[in-house]
């Protein structure tokens, strides 16, 4: 049981390993995205409200986050998926 | 990620590599576009708040224009209610009393409404002014030129054009009527404030046109014949005889015509 939870966990890392590039792209995305938010939330603050060419930004990186923070959510599904199987699967 | 484990690890970190590549790639484009779509928009808005504060200003100076036009209309109301209140008291004051300066035949509502049409100008000016000339009853004086000496058919004209700036000059020994007709080109069409010549028992007379008249009115003009019939408004018919030939019409270029 050790030796397969361990195997488990060393496929895990393995994979976690290959796919790192992966994820500190999607990882550099989401700050991008997030500095991009914040620049926006500082000029509807400081500026003249919530005026289109702020909202535009602040609406497009919102969407870029929820795109990447999705991929790094399924990554870290799939490496449960890896350690604790589901007990119907075939794997 | 699907079922990475059924594939060889340099397909999955090739795979993986591309995938990273093309989301970054994609990743920075949709950034690149929203800042710089969200520039544009900035320079946009301003633009158009330019414009607006522009609109703005030229709105304004249209209302004050409009209400310069409302004053200048009520200007120009005012004056031709002055007009036909001088023009009506001078018909008033000539009719059925002593001074007479209207010929019988006139029609002098024609006369009166024709003035009024006639755009302002330096020409309507000289006719006013024969018009009042005529009311204030000058005698006729052979080369009188003078209000108070009175005034012959040529100096009276003389007079009237001097007083709009129209000016001639005389030779010595010339008549001045003989002068004033070769200054000016004869016309077969007359205007309003032309003269017209005939030829008398001494030199010529003439007057200034009143109205050039048409099939059913005759012409009228401001002037003075002889002594029995003082300055006044006549009809040119009742002048064209072969005792005074008409000479012609002669166009007067009035400044600023």
């Amino acid at each position: 049981m050790a030796s397969d939870l361990e195997q488990r966990l060393h496929a895990v890392e393995r994979i976690t390993e290959l796919f790192r590039f992966e994820r500190m792209v999607y990882l550099c995305v989401t700050v991008l995205s997030f500095l991009v938010i914040l620049g926006s939330g500082i000029c509807v603050l400081i500026r003249d409200g919530p005026t289109a060419p702020v909202l535009l930004p602040f609406f497009g990186s919102s969407g870029l986050i929820t795109y990447s923070t999705g991929r790094l959510l399924r990554m870290w599904d799939e490496a449960l998926k890896r350690i604790v199987p589901d007990p119907g699967s075939e794997a | 990620m699907t079922n990475p484990t059924d594939l060889p690890e340099d397909t999955l970190a090739r795979r993986s590599r591309y995938t990273a590549v093309v989301t970054l790639f994609g990743a920075l484009l949709t950034l690149s576009a929203l800042v710089y779509a969200s520039l544009e928009l900035i320079d946009l808005t301003q633009q158009i708040d330019a414009k607006r504060a522009e609109m703005q200003r030229l709105q304004h100076e249209a209302q004050i224009g409009q209400r310069t036009i409302d004053a200048l209309e009520a200007r120009i109301d005012d004056l031709e209610r002055t007009e036909t209140g001088v023009l009506e008291f001078l018909a008033q004051v000539t009719r059925g009393e002593q001074i007479e300066i209207l010929d019988p035949t006139v029609d002098w509502s024609r006369i009166k409404a024709e003035l009024i049409e006639m755009p302002a100008s330096t020409r309507k000016q000289a006719l006013l002014i024969a018009l009042l000339y005529a009311w204030k009853e000058i005698p006729f004086e052979l080369g009188g030129r003078t209000l108070g000496g009175g005034f012959d058919s040529p100096r009276f004209l003389q007079r009237v054009l001097s007083d709009v700036g129209v000016k001639f000059d005389t030779s010595p020994g010339e008549r001045l009527s003989d002068a004033m007709m070769s200054q000016l080109s004869g016309t077969t069409s007359p205007r309003p404030g032309d003269l017209v010549f005939f030829r008398g028992q001494v030199g010529s007379f003439g007057f200034i046109l009143l109205s050039t008249g048409d099939d059913q009115a005759p012409r009228v003009g401001v002037g003075t014949l002889q002594e029995i019939a003082p300055l006044q408004v006549i009809s040119l018919s009742n002048i064209n005889t072969p005792e005074f030939p008409r000479i012609g019409y002669f166009r007067v270029d009035y400044p600023g015509d």
